[in-house]
């Protein structure tokens, strides 16, 4: 790397943001570490602090206009899974890539869809009419139905928040998205006789879960252990963790061993049966801290591409670790999402680092370029 | 404040109030809720194995062993090494001809285990709880050993060991079966220990908790690491093996009993006399222990009371009609209520009259004269007896006859409560009984039920003055059983002649003479009750004999049921040839 380079970096390296994923990286070894998975997503780190030095470098408005380019390709590799992939526990996700291992196009989509509605409505205004809102939702829903058909539902859900903030933020009429909202709700009968087996019986799980929150102890456990065993066990290991954990590294020996997918999606579960309550705390404030920090870079930053990015990647970030833990503790239904940093997954980790990488291109370029709409009126 | 900066602000507003409500969750489940939570918990990281108390022996007088666990062999199938279909189904006919079975069945037992396995396998996929691939799960399942057939014999297991190639997916595993050394001469004693949900009976029942002991365990907590296992002890009980059982019963005067009785349906007791422990019971037919499924089956839809039943107990759980050998219960009845006097002669000319009209149906089997209690009871005169019960009130019968254990548990551990026979317990069915069948009762005709029993402990009671409890268990474990019994309350001079009268009934002139029963001193009563077959009767003798040659003072009773000769003929034999060989070879 040339001195330029390197100064460039460290010039990029945009504190507020880079702290708290630093400390959610080591977290998330360190309690990968106790279900054996920390090797392995040392590699996905590597590879994403790696593709981030190159997105930081690159001005992120020639990213942003090249997105249509990454939206086409990753669309390809999205419509590819569906050819190639093996099926593991029902789904077609992952592409085997020399080297890197197992590669997850659904996790690239998120980044990409922030970068392709980036470029869209920094360059339009018509999404402020509801007929205008046409076009973003289409770019959203062509992924999203090629990842629904894997299928993955937690990762198709996340387009959701994720076109609505940056519409939001953009400056679309409240009322529209409102509406949309209301339909959207509406549907969702019918979405879920639609729905895989396995996606009603975690709904189902749900429900049942809340039905039973006043019921005696013994049918509550009944309850609870019929219709949502994931979510009955990832409480287990929460709840016996107490304040202070069993101990880092001590999970196998105790209820965090019996969480499904602990490595993956229910990692915040491992969290709280090691560290307690003062861990999961830890977790939620850095997540918190983060959020606060691209916000902040968003509320700076003048460039309505640059603002565009950073809202996107705040509500990617926001939805995902916000949903993540709540239908860890129970609040809402089990989707099928990781925790960004902490779950074990090398294209999720890579796509996370990237996404962190083009806040802190963002906050690093000058915040004082004036586009045909600045959002501010 | 611009619109966009007003909407960032919303968005941390959202963002601020989801995540304040994650936390408050949090802290209902960590600190709240934690001990419920850790209860939990601890019954995810722990596991209890249980350790299997060995069941104690039942054993016999002399301590031989007539029920243990003993090791057995179940053939199991592995349905993930079977061969492929399609089979050579041939190669599996040299075991299923050491089974017993042909081939086609063999396959109906296998098939449903394999189908057991792929349903399993895929249950636990559908349920998605599972952590492990398809292939590891389905693995699993169907290499798992399924048991088709319990307690197969050495040869099935010799066959699959030394033909793996033609047996492929079958397996001989050691298990533990109970086994009845006892054999066909216990089996209505120690009945059998259920086994895969089928019931105990008899003393395997009754003394099941003492035989089962208390099991122990081992509670071993999982141990962290890559390859976290269940291998650190956290707590451990050691289990508490079951108590023997030793029987009041010796194997060998229990083989001479059933020999005694061999061929016929009937029963034969002997106790002794003063203690009440039971020497020998036997019901015949009998069958062998291990053959008792089959025997269920051949027999569990028939009548309770149907004859050859060998699943009937006929020594203390079936209660017959007693006939003659119940005239001394009339007798001490008339002795101590009725006033009788002992030496009154009574007149029988084989006619039995009520208000000078005869009762053809009440008549006696001779001619007997003018006969005293001594001669009626040594011959056996029915007119005698039937006369008596006129005379007195029909309570003092009943009260005799309860004195003497009639309609009340013998004590026997093997009866069951409650279940004592039919000797008119209830006053008001009593008295209204018709005459005629309340005189029957004098010579144990009518309604009058009785085990045998509860007869050997009449007869013994009339012996020694006190009417004891029986038993066939001396000690469980260490533990001696409690003795029981209780004074007769009969006026010695009244158990005096009816034991004179007794030991006549041997001797030249009774009933019982001619079998050679004299030469033990055996002291008895003959019957010959009618069971509404004009042709087939129920056998009866029942007495006591003296201590003699190191045995006790015995009292006995033999019942063989619809047979076409009469007490003494059917039953004198087979007790002289019991005594023959019971005091043979004993020391003097």
């Amino acid at each position: 790397m040339s001195a330029a380079a390197s100064r460039a970096l460290r010039a990029a390296l945009h504190l507020p943001v880079v702290l708290p994923v630093a400390a959610l990286l080591l977290l998330g070894l360190l309690f990968l570490s106790g279900v054996d998975k920390a090797g392995q997503q040392v590699t996905g780190i590597a590879v994403g602090l790696a593709i981030g030095a190159v997105l930081v470098l690159v001005p992120y408005k020639q990213l942003v206009a090249k997105a249509y380019l990454f939206y086409v390709a990753n669309i390809v590799l999205l419509v590819l899974v569906l050819f190639v992939a093996d099926e593991v526990k029902g789904s077609q996700r992952w592409i085997k890539v020399p080297v890197f291992g197992n590669m997850q196009p659904s996790e690239f989509m998120k980044l990409t869809l922030v970068l392709t509605l980036s470029r869209f409505i920094r360059f339009k205004s018509s999404y402020k009419t509801f007929k205008g809102l046409g076009a973003p939702f289409l770019l959203t829903v062509v992924p999203m139905a090629l990842v629904l058909r894997q299928p993955d539902l937690g990762t198709a859900l996340l387009c959701v928040p994720i076109l609505f903030t940056m519409l939001f933020v953009a400056g679309a009429r409240a009322r529209h998205l409102l509406v949309i909202t209301v339909l959207g709700l509406a549907s969702l009968a019918p979405v879920y006789t639609l729905l895989g087996d396995y996606q009603k019986a975690r709904i189902d799980g749900f429900i049942g879960h809340l039905v039973s929150g006043d019921a005696p102890a013994q049918e509550r456990k009944h309850h609870r252990q019929a219709k949502g065993y994931q979510l009955y066990q990832s409480q287990i290991a929460l709840g016996s963790g107490g304040l202070a954990g069993v101990g880092i590294g001590e999970g196998n020996a105790h209820a965090a061993a019996w969480v499904p997918e602990n490595h993956t999606d229910f990692i915040f579960s491992v969290v709280g049966n090691e560290a307690g309550f003062l861990g999961t705390a830890l977790v939620l404030a850095l997540f918190g801290a983060l959020l606060l920090a691209i916000l902040a870079v968003a509320w700076r930053h003048r460039e309505p591409a640059g603002r565009l990015l950073c809202a996107g990647v705040f509500a990617l970030f926001a939805a995902q670790a916000i949903v993540n833990v709540a239908m860890t503790v129970g609040l809402l239904p089990i989707t099928g999402l990781t925790l960004p940093f902490l779950s074990y997954g090398r294209s999720s980790v890579v796509t996370s680092l990237a996404a962190i990488a083009l806040v802190c291109n963002v906050a690093a370029r000058p915040s004082y370029e004036f586009g045909p709409d600045d959002f501010s009126s | 404040m611009n619109t966009y900066e007003r909407r960032l602000g919303l968005l941390a507003v959202l963002v601020a109030f989801a995540m304040t409500a994650v936390l408050a969750q949090l802290f209902k489940l960590q600190l709240l809720d934690a001990g419920e939570w850790r209860e939990a918990a601890d019954g995810l990281v722990t596991r209890t194995t249980v350790v299997r108390a060995p069941r104690g022996k039942i054993l016999d007088a002399r301590g031989r062993v007539l029920s243990q666990d003993a090791p057995a062999f179940d053939l199991a199938v592995v349905p993930a090494e079977l061969p492929p279909e399609p089979r050579d189904y041939s190669l599996w006919g040299a075991l299923a001809r050491l089974l017993r079975v042909e081939v086609e069945e063999l396959l109906e037992r296998v098939a449903p285990a394999v189908a057991a396995a792929e349903e399993q396998a895929e249950r636990e996929l559908a349920a998605g709880k599972s952590r492990r691939s398809a292939k590891d799960v389905r693995a699993d399942h169907l290499g798992r050993p399924r048991v088709i057939c319990r307690a197969v014999c050495y040869e099935a297991v010799r066959e699959i060991e030394l033909r793996p190639l033609a047996n492929a997916g079958f397996r001989a595993l050691v298990s533990r079966r109970r086994g009845y050394p006892g054999g066909e001469d216990f089996v209505h004693v120690t009945g059998r220990h259920g086994a895969d949900g089928a019931p105990s009976s008899l003393l395997e029942a009754r003394f099941d908790v003492e035989l089962s002991g208390r099991d122990g365990e081992v509670v071993l907590r999982r141990t962290p690491g890559r390859r976290a296992s269940f291998t650190e002890v956290v707590e451990e009980s050691a289990a508490t093996p079951g108590a023997d059982l030793h029987l009041t019963i010796d194997a060998a005067d229990q083989r001479m009993a059933r020999q005694a009785v061999e061929g016929v349906e009937g029963a034969f007791v002997v106790i002794d006399a003063d203690s009440g422990a039971v020497l020998a019971m036997i019901s015949t037919p009998v069958y062998p222990p291990e053959e008792f499924a089959q025997v269920y089956a051949d027999w569990s839809d028939r009548p309770p009371g149907a004859r050859g039943n060998p699943l009937r107990d006929l020594a203390c759980r079936d209660f017959h009609a007693p006939g003659s050998v119940l005239k001394p219960v009339t007798a001490l009845a008339a002795l101590v209520e009725g006033g009788l006097d002992p030496e009154e002669r009574i007149h029988c000319d084989r006619i039995f009259r009520i208000d000078g009209r005869p009762l053809s149906y009440l008549r006696c089997n001779g001619v007997h004269g003018d006969v005293n209690l001594h001669e009626a009871l040594a011959r056996s005169c029915n007119i005698y007896f039937q006369t008596l019960l006129t005379r007195i009130e029909f309570g003092a019968f009943v009260r005799a006859g309860r004195r003497l254990g009639f309609g009340q548990g013998t004590g026997i551990e093997l009866e069951p409560k409650g279940h004592c026979g039919n000797f008119a317990e209830d006053p008001s069915d009593r008295e209204a009984w018709p005459r005629n069948l309340r005189i029957a009762s004098a010579i144990g005709q009518g309604d009058v039920r009785a085990s045998a029993a509860q007869v050997a402990r009449a007869y013994a009671a009339i012996a020694t003055g006190r009417l004891p409890a029986l038993h066939v268990v001396a000690r469980v474990g260490d533990r001696e059983t409690p003795r029981g019994g209780e004074p007769l309350g009969a006026p010695e001079p009244a158990l005096a002649r009816i034991r004179a009268a007794l030991l006549a009934a041997a001797e030249p002139g009774g009933t019982a003479a001619g079998y050679g029963l004299r030469a033990y001193g055996v002291a008895c009563k003959t019957g010959t009750a009618q069971i509404g077959d004009g042709r087939l009767h129920n056998a009866w003798i029942a007495g006591y004999a003296p201590p003699r040659a190191g045995r006790p003072r015995i009292a006995f009773a033999i019942v063989v049921l619809a047979t076409d000769l009469h007490g003494a003929d059917e039953c004198g034999p087979r007790l002289r040839s019991f005594l023959d060989t019971f005091y043979a070879g004993q020391p003097g």
